[in-house]
């Protein structure tokens, strides 16, 4: 052959062309229409959040990499996807330096002294949002009036999130609510958690790419779903319904883009199941009876504590016969 | 019997609208080259170097009687037998001959009936002096997989064991993996042949259930479904799934039941598979009572548009055919002896091609795929995709980190080596790579054990 030397390397000598940069792209993809939504709601200030968010978790991961001696791979999408989700759970009107902060945490506590993408315990995302939380609870409860740009009247029939609302009045507060409002987005909120439909989109795409697979989703809403119906069916005037809980808070955007995350949650599909089933059920024993307002990041948290242990739920083996036919 | 579920994989992919016609090309090699290494143990040259041979002569054999022999195709003298390179990417001890006249061919029908009339032990130990190798790797040889209960023994000393008798035999006409099509070819203008193929073969191994395995959506002429209805033989189609070609597989498919693993043999189960290009060889060495010298070969050049399916005399060096067929001025970054999925990657192309081998790929620049040092990023694709149930992250890293008794226990031995894991991993892990790795250091363990 002409050529002095030829490559060697073991089987399949092929790939599927999937890299972690198209499966980061896809999740950015993915949540696009969430964030219009919020841009469509809450205006420029919402954009300005994102992008400082964004940003500082690039400079972030680029200079971590460079201090620690690592290779810098910002291109593969994983650092702009980790600040894009943090920015989407805060609200558009917290000052500037919130999103800074909680990006440099995401990215130094909750990726990259773990050893980088896949390698974390916890979603970092949720690491850097929790921080804030803690830290900074009431900067962060600032939530403002939904504002539509063009086509919609501004939700009035609450002045705080749906959850707030019902920790704070009861279900008399909203119970008023059209489910609309919820599914459009016209609802006082974080910028990327209040619109269902645009969630539902996004979510729609990154299960046709194959980047997720359904299990952790649906495991997650109906779990949620069930609880929320049975409580209410034990004491309505408590405890309010399945679909409530379902479309209020961020029960969509923690099914979709939170909880599957690479490295946090389990890889076998009993495990996935497990984990689905786990986070619906924490999340609403936090939200019914927990002193936090929001049930889920928590939920989400504790239950990746537990991921390795879930991924013991192992598929059958083909070939482990202990008796033959 | 029943049909199991569809095994998880990659879509083979659509046929091609014209399948590569098999050429019968003019080749006349100058050198052959044969391996004495096998799965089953290493052959003893009966030659010596500097001694004449013949067309049919053997030039090595199993001493334990597992192992096919080596026959030679064509009339020449032994240049030596020394190390060469082999398929495989291993060295091992071959036979060169130089070659004096053109191959053996196969020869249309000069049969004279009389093989109808041997019984099934007959008809097996003329097989297992045919010389017949295959590209699938089995637990056992071709001979001892067919054999009924009742042949005596091999001298090996771990002789198979073939007291069971066989309930199913299946005869494989899908590709092993995307991108050969020649089992789907050999359906096709044939049908008698392979419809008394089939018989011969049901014949010999006393099978129950005889059942021809094809790919769904592939087109059987009717003439082929009257020969094989009227025999008794059924078709059965599988999905359209990459590995449903892989023994394990294609038995779970279509009997159900699962071949006890680490150990891989069909046998335990009662069932035997046999592809269709490797039937025909024996159907016709019975026959025409002269051992297959050709194999049927498809070397594909992606990034010339080439795609052919070669007759080619077994033993040929790889760089001798390209020479033949004018082909040395390609653009190549990696030579694979074996197919795309399931084949080895050489570093030079003075490598024999074997029977075992039935696809050459040469890869350009631009079709170039190469393995990144990445840490696992445990997206779990490969775990939804491997057809064995099995978690290759979790093996993959612990061979990386050299605990290979733990990889063992999370069965690595079970993996049957498609390569889906790999072919679908985000940060193109060198997943069969360390897989190998691991079983390879296992051996090693066990046999310094000893």
């Amino acid at each position: 052959m002409k050529r002095p030397h030829l490559y060697v390397s073991s089987s399949p000598h092929l790939h599927s062309g999937k890299t972690v940069k198209c499966l980061m792209w896809d999740f950015i993809i993915a949540l696009l229409p969430a964030v219009f939504a919020g841009w469509f709601y809450f205006g420029w200030s919402a954009l300005l959040i994102l992008v400082l968010c964004v940003a500082a978790a690039l400079l972030t991961e680029v200079l971590y990499d460079k201090l620690v001696g690592k290779s810098i791979d910002v291109a593969n999408g994983s650092a702009i996807f980790t600040g894009l989700v943090l920015g989407m759970l805060l609200s558009s009107q917290v000052p500037w330096w919130i999103p800074i902060v909680g990006a440099l945490v995401a990215i130094v506590a909750g990726k990259e002294l773990f050893g980088g993408l896949g390698n974390n315990p916890f979603n970092s995302s949720l690491v850097g949002w929790t921080f804030l939380a803690l830290s900074y609870r009431d900067i962060l409860e600032n939530y403002p009036m939904p504002n539509p740009k063009f086509l919609l009247e501004a939700g009035e029939y609450l002045a705080y999130p749906a959850i707030y609302t019902l920790k704070d009045s009861g279900v008399d507060g909203i119970i008023d609510v059209p489910w609309r409002d919820y599914l459009l987005g016209n609802v006082p909120g974080e910028i990327g958690t209040i619109c269902v439909i645009a969630l539902l989109l996004g979510g729609a795409y990154l299960l046709y790419r194959r980047v997720i697979t359904w299990h952790i989703p649906v495991f997650f809403i109906v779990t949620v779903w069930v609880f929320g119906y049975a409580t209410s069916l034990i004491d309505p005037d408590t405890y309010a319904s399945g679909t409530f809980h379902v479309l209020g808070g961020w029960t969509i955007f923690a099914a979709f883009f939170l909880a599957p995350e690479f490295g946090t949650s389990p890889v076998t599909p009993g495990g996935k199941i497990a984990y689905g089933i786990g986070c619906g059920l924490l999340t609403m024993i936090i939200r019914l009876w927990g002193s936090y307002m929001e049930g889920v990041p928590f939920a989400i948290l504790l239950m990746n504590a537990i991921t390795p242990l879930l991924d013991k739920i192992r598929p059958r083996v083909v070939g482990r016969v202990k008796e033959i036919a | 019997m029943k049909n199991g579920k569809k095994p998880k994989g990659i879509p083979l992919g659509r046929l091609p609208s014209s399948l590569p016609k098999p050429v019968r090309v003019e080749i006349k090699p100058k050198r052959l080259v044969f391996p004495l290494q096998t799965r089953w143990g290493t052959l003893r040259p009966l030659v010596k170097p500097g001694g004449d041979v013949s067309a049919g002569q053997i030039l090595a054999q199993d001493d334990g009687g597992v192992a096919p022999p080596i026959l030679c195709p064509c009339s020449g003298k032994v240049m030596g037998i020394r190390p060469w390179a082999t398929a495989s990417g291993s060295q091992a001890p071959a036979i060169a001959i130089q070659c004096s006249g053109s191959p053996m061919p196969q020869t249309a029908t000069k049969d004279d009936g009389g093989w109808k009339q041997l019984d099934a032990q007959s008809l097996i130990k003329t097989v297992m002096k045919m010389g017949i190798r295959e590209p699938d790797s089995y637990r056992w040889p071709l001979a001892w997989r067919l054999a009924q209960p009742g042949l005596p023994p091999a001298q090996a000393s771990w002789p198979p064991d073939i007291s069971r008798p066989i309930e199913y035999l299946i005869i494989n006409a899908i590709d092993r993996q995307p991108g050969t099509s020649l089992r789907e070819a050999a359906l096709s203008g044939r049908e008698t042949e392979i419809a008394d193929c089939i018989s011969l073969l049901e014949r010999v191994s006393g099978a129950r259930n005889t059942v021809l395995a094809v790919k769904k959506g592939q087109p059987i002429s009717d003439s082929l479904d009257t020969e094989l209805g009227r025999r008794g033989i059924r078709i059965i189609m599988c999905p359209d799934i990459y590995p449903v070609a892989l023994e394990p597989l294609l038995v779970k498919y279509i009997t159900g039941r699962e071949i006890p693993m680490p150990e891989g043999n069909s046998r335990m189960i009662g069932a035997a598979v046999v592809d269709v290009l490797t039937a025909l060889k024996v159907y016709r060495a019975i026959r025409d009572a002269s051992p297959p010298t050709l194999t049927l070969v498809q070397l594909s050049v992606p990034s010339a548009n080439m795609d052919y399916q070669l007759w080619i005399p077994e033993g040929m060096l790889v760089s001798e055919l390209l020479d033949q067929l004018q082909l040395t001025g390609i653009n190549a970054s990696k030579l694979i002896m074996g197919g795309p999925f399931l084949g080895y990657a050489v570093d030079s192309s003075d490598v024999p091609i074997t029977a075992e081998v039935d696809s050459i790929v040469v890869q350009g620049d631009s079709e170039l795929f190469l393995y990144e040092n990445n840490p696992c990023i445990n997206c779990g694709f490969c775990v939804k995709s491997c057809p064995m149930g099995l978690l290759p992250n979790e093996i993959t890293r612990s061979c990386e980190y050299e605990n290979f008794e733990g990889a063992e226990k999370k069965f690595l031995f079970y993996c049957i080596e498609c390569g889906i894991c790999a072919y679908v991993c985000p940060a193109k892990r060198p997943m069969i790579h360390l897989i190998r790795f691991g079983k390879q250091e296992i051996y090693r363990m066990r046999q310094s054990e000893q």
